[in-house]
């Protein structure tokens, strides 16, 4: 019952929230605070009790639902999608705590974001297609109002935007969920671990329905070139909804080629694998240099995540244990690192009321702790050693490297995509140096350090870059079991 | 009962029970409308409300009984009817309830309004059953003249006046094109009935003349359920009439379109024929054009017009798929549409019975002052835009479920694309609703008759999605008895 507990626990706070008096802002703003926290404890208790030696499907919950169309209700966590249920409740949380500064229409922003985390846990327990569509849909509502809302001020246009692009996105993924269903051995299932084994598909059906559902993933990704809605939601959202997209959002896009593409298509997803490389280096190549020419600093942080999200295709594309994995342990970093910088950007913009780069100059001396914690975070997002993003970004080189696939390929690519780092290194020192370091700009002598509420939301973020990056296998051993069996059933060496 | 008549007319009369309870109820209403003081006319549409509630009770064991021709072939009593049927009534009531609180209507004149919506349900219920060209045509006209009138109703309205003109010239031309398709059929088989027909067709086979009469008859189906190219009517119909009409005219009218149009062509064309591309192709364009129309219209009444010609092209695709999900698609798709539909009408109601406009612009910062409200109201535009947790969705994953398995893959596309097209006019709505500087100051506060109508329809349409098992069973059983009954 744990996950069903999980999933739905936020929408029982939505609806009581609903019920609360509109004057009550605090009781909401505490009460939404509690509910996301007993959340994430209950997600740090899954992270505890999951059993790290086995691929099988834990905390199983089944039972028909609509025995009509064979449909169940079907959750289970395994080590493909746990990191990220852990992940969610935690950036859920924070991103709450973060929140208690909205004072415009408090009870309706966290009623919308409560159930948008609802929608997004189940994505990552559902094994049915019909739930997981369900889930995957109802994200995109709580955010078309937040961002369409509480955003800044393009947010209309943004909001529209991202519903319009991602619902383009899962329509045509359910076309692809539909001729799965419609073609799998009698009786018809939506049963995601059911399809995935050994189902008759042949090669060609098997391109075809991986295209249509790489279309739904690619755009939540987002792959080149399906990214255009990403920058302007992210650019126009609030601070909490920024990170909540960066570090949740654009994983379900990963999560489901991994849960689905890959395990119920594999003649097509190593079919694809080269064109998937090829994307993943134009993600990390292009991502990065967009990055380096923005002179607003959450649009860069925006287009650092095409970039990073780059190195987890990369590692995905690899088909390889160290690979894989690298790719999920990149989720979950990405997540952390990416969820500090934007929550970082969002500080200083409550202050400054701008975000342009080079507005600022010289922070450092009159900011300490907020420079030091955001050069800690932009430190870790390029990669250095001994912070998290370097263990996950060397396993998804590593395993790009190692490939058997298609061994010239890759190695060549590859060898490309580390061209990458440079670049993304580049841009977060250039950024640096412009902000932080320097003459103080003197219209920024009187503003106020990071303060305690902020501190809760991120300090968390920053301890955890520190932790995995010392001692990766936390996160990165959630996944080996689970990949080692994906890859066994793909068939690859 | 009926002991002193011939044992088929009995069994027919005890047949179309719910048919007969119902004209026993217009006739109770005009003579309610004459008793009735000025003051209390209103209460006629309980009364009238009411009473159809029970013939809903009354038509609901027709879904589980088996189907049987009455009157000579004339009438089929079966479950697909029996389904329809409860559309019909289920729209018909909750259009009553609207109408209370529709101010523009004179009290003076409820009661023969009441009557004529009394008359017009009867009218679309045996349209659901006809089984003879001659009664489908009877049927037809029966309901749209009604139609004609009921739209017209607000005579000092010069907007109702001209889309009652315009219904009404369309109508009787697509009539005329209907009895002259029809004069084909009996033409080449010589029989009327479709049992009949259905004899000649397995005995000689299809010849042009009788598809070419088919597609003439299509014609006037069309015209009922608001096909592309045959949809012209529709919005200024729709823009002009009351707009408890309205809603009615969007569902019941609909609903008993696609029921005789399914029925004849199940009935009467062998499964194979090639009309099923000219369909498809109709339905296509019906989608593609309803939808993007819909973009620009700012008139509510206007724009839920359009998105009603775009859902007709999505019944159209499950219908066109035939197979085993084709016709249990279009059964709940009706379904679906039946509750989200009126849910939606009844907010244009109750926002025109506070600021007189059917403007979606005026509906701007509705949010602020009904929290609550506003986000039932974006629940049903999610619904008839197909996005779940909604019955919309259900309808909508069945058609394309429906489509695919028969291999109209390209339908299924044009189908998911038109729904993106689609989200973007419903979230409009939903922009001015929640975006928007506001223009409303105070709350409106629905009567409780809408109250009842939102909050069921809310719950039918979530729960239509949640727990659509029995739904499915019912509407399953309902396709495989009308296609074995037809030897399918």
């Amino acid at each position: 019952m744990i996950l069903t507990l999980i999933t739905f626990l936020p929408l029982l706070g939505a609806l009581i929230i609903l019920c609360l008096p509109k004057e009550k802002e605090n009781l909401i703003r505490w009460f939404s605070a509690f509910i996301t926290f007993v959340t994430m404890v209950l997600g740090f208790w899954v992270f505890f009790a999951f059993n790290r030696n086995t691929a099988e499907i834990q905390f199983v919950e089944k039972c028909t639902w609509i025995p009509a169309f064979n449909i169940k209700y079907f959750m289970g966590l395994d080590g493909l999608s746990v990191a990220m249920l852990v992940l969610t409740p935690l950036l859920s949380f924070l991103a709450t705590v973060y929140s208690f500064n909205i004072k415009l229409r408090v009870k309706e922003y966290f009623f919308f974001f409560l159930l948008l985390e609802t929608g997004m846990l189940g994505v990552f327990v559902a094994l049915d297609f019909f739930l997981f569509y369900i889930f995957w849909e109802i994200t995109l509502v709580p955010m078309y109002f937040l961002i369409g809302i509480w955003g800044g001020a393009r947010k209309e246009y943004a909001a529209i935007k991202f519903f319009l692009y991602t619902l383009f996105g899962s329509v045509i993924m359910l076309l692809g969920i539909l001729a799965l269903y419609l073609n799998s051995t009698p009786p018809h299932t939506f049963d995601i671990i059911e399809l995935s084994k050994g189902q008759p598909f042949t090669h060609t059906f098997q391109y075809i329905v991986y295209a249509a559902l790489f279309i739904g993933f690619a755009i939540k990704v987002p792959v080149w070139p399906f990214h255009t809605w990403l920058p302007d939601a992210h650019v126009e959202a609030p601070t909490a909804v920024s990170v909540i997209l960066a570090g949740v959002l654009l994983k379900m896009g990963t999560y489901g080629m991994l849960r689905i593409s890959y395990t119920i298509l594999p003649e097509a997803t190593k079919y694809f694998a080269i064109p998937l490389l090829i994307l993943a280096v134009i993600n990390i190549v292009y991502g990065a240099f967009v990055a380096m020419a923005q002179t607003d600093l959450k649009k860069m942080i925006a287009y650092s995540s095409v970039n990073h999200m780059g190195y987890c295709l990369l590692g995905m594309a690899a088909l390889t244990p160290i690979g894989l994995n690298g790719a999920i342990f990149q989720m979950v970093t990405h997540g952390v690192v990416t969820g500090a910088l934007f929550f970082l950007v969002g500080v200083i913009y409550d202050r400054a009321h701008t975000r342009e780069i080079a507005g600022f100059g010289g922070l450092m001396t009159k900011l300490p702790r907020y420079s030091g914690i955001m050069i800690v975070a932009c430190l870790a997002s390029l990669g250095l050693p001994g912070l998290a993003g370097f263990a996950s970004e060397f396993m998804c080189f590593l395993g790009a490297f190692t490939s058997t696939i298609n061994p010239q390929v890759f190695k060549i690519v590859t060898g490309i995509a580390v061209a990458g780092i440079v670049i993304t290194a580049g841009y977060f020192l250039i950024m640096i140096q412009k902000v932080f370091l320097g003459p103080l700009n003197e219209k920024w002598k009187d503003l106020p350090d990071i303060n305690a509420r902020e501190l809760v939301a991120i300090v968390p973020l920053v301890a955890l870059m520190l932790l995995l990056g010392v001692l990766p296998y936390i996160a990165a051993g959630l996944s080996t079991e689970s990949v080692t069996a994906l890859l066994a059933s793909l068939g690859v060496k | 009962m009926f002991q002193f008549l011939p044992i088929n007319i009995s069994q027919g009369l005890i047949a179309i029970t719910p048919e007969l309870f119902v004209m026993g109820l217009a006739f109770v209403v005009i003579i309610a409308d004459l008793l009735l003081p000025l003051s209390k006319k209103r209460r006629i549409l309980d009364l009238a409300a009411f009473g159809l509630v029970v013939a809903l009770i009354l038509s609901v064991p027709n879904i589980f009984q088996p189907a049987k021709y009455v009157f000579n072939n004339m009438l089929v009593v079966d479950p697909f009817s029996g389904f329809f049927k409860l559309i019909i009534l289920g729209s018909a009531i909750f259009m009553l309830l609207m109408s209370r609180d529709y101010k523009p209507l004179p009290d003076n004149k409820i009661g023969e309004y009441s009557a004529l919506v009394v008359l017009v349900t009867l009218g679309m219920m045996l349209m659901a059953g006809a089984s003879d060209l001659l009664m489908l045509f009877l049927t037809i006209e029966f309901a749209s003249i009604i139609f004609f009138i009921l739209v017209g109703f607000l005579r000092q309205d010069v907007k109702s006046g001209e889309g009652a003109v315009k219904y009404f010239l369309l109508g009787a031309f697509s009539s005329a094109v209907f009895v002259y398709g029809a004069s084909f059929l009996v033409g080449v088989t010589g029989a009327s009935n479709f049992a009949s027909i259905q004899q000649y067709i397995s005995a000689h086979g299809v010849t042009p003349l009788f598809i070419v009469g088919l597609l003439l008859m299509l014609v006037g189906f069309g015209f009922k359920i608001a096909l592309v190219p045959f949809h012209m009517w529709a919005p200024d119909a729709y823009e002009g009439a009351p707009t408890p009409v309205t809603a009615f005219l969007s569902v019941a009218s609909k609903a008993a379109g696609v029921a005789v149009l399914v029925r004849t062509f199940i009935s009467l064309l062998p499964e194979n024929a090639n009309v099923n591309l000219i369909l498809g192709v109709m339905a296509a364009i019906t989608m593609t054009v309803g939808n993007l129309v819909a973009i620009t219209q700012n008139n509510v009444k206007r724009l839920l017009a359009y998105s009603g010609i775009a859902h007709v092209g999505y019944i159209m695709v499950g219908f066109i798929a035939y197979g085993v999900f084709g016709i249990e698609a279009v059964l709940i798709y009706t379904l679906a549409y039946l509750f989200t539909n009126m849910g939606a009408f009844a907010f244009a109601i109750a926002i025109y019975n506070k600021t007189g406009s059917d403007d979606i612009r005026d509906y701007a910062g509705m949010s602020l002052v009904n929290p609550l409200l506003s986000f039932v109201f974006f629940i049903f535009l999610i619904s008839l835009a197909g996005v779940p947790p909604t019955a919309g969705f259900l309808g909508k994953l069945l058609v394309l479920a429906a489509a695919i398995d028969s291999g109209y893959i390209w339908l299924a596309i044009i189908g998911v694309l038109n729904s993106v097209v689609a989200l973007y006019f419903y979230a409009r709505i939903a922009y001015y609703m929640y975006f928007v500087e506001p223009k409303m100051k105070e709350p409106i506060k629905p009567s409780g008759a809408l109250k009842l109508i939102m909050f069921v329809s809310l719950f039918m349409v979530l729960f239509i999605c949640l727990f659509p098992q029995k739904i499915i069973e019912i509407a399953g059983q309902v396709s495989l008895i009308l296609r074995t009954f037809n030897g399918l």
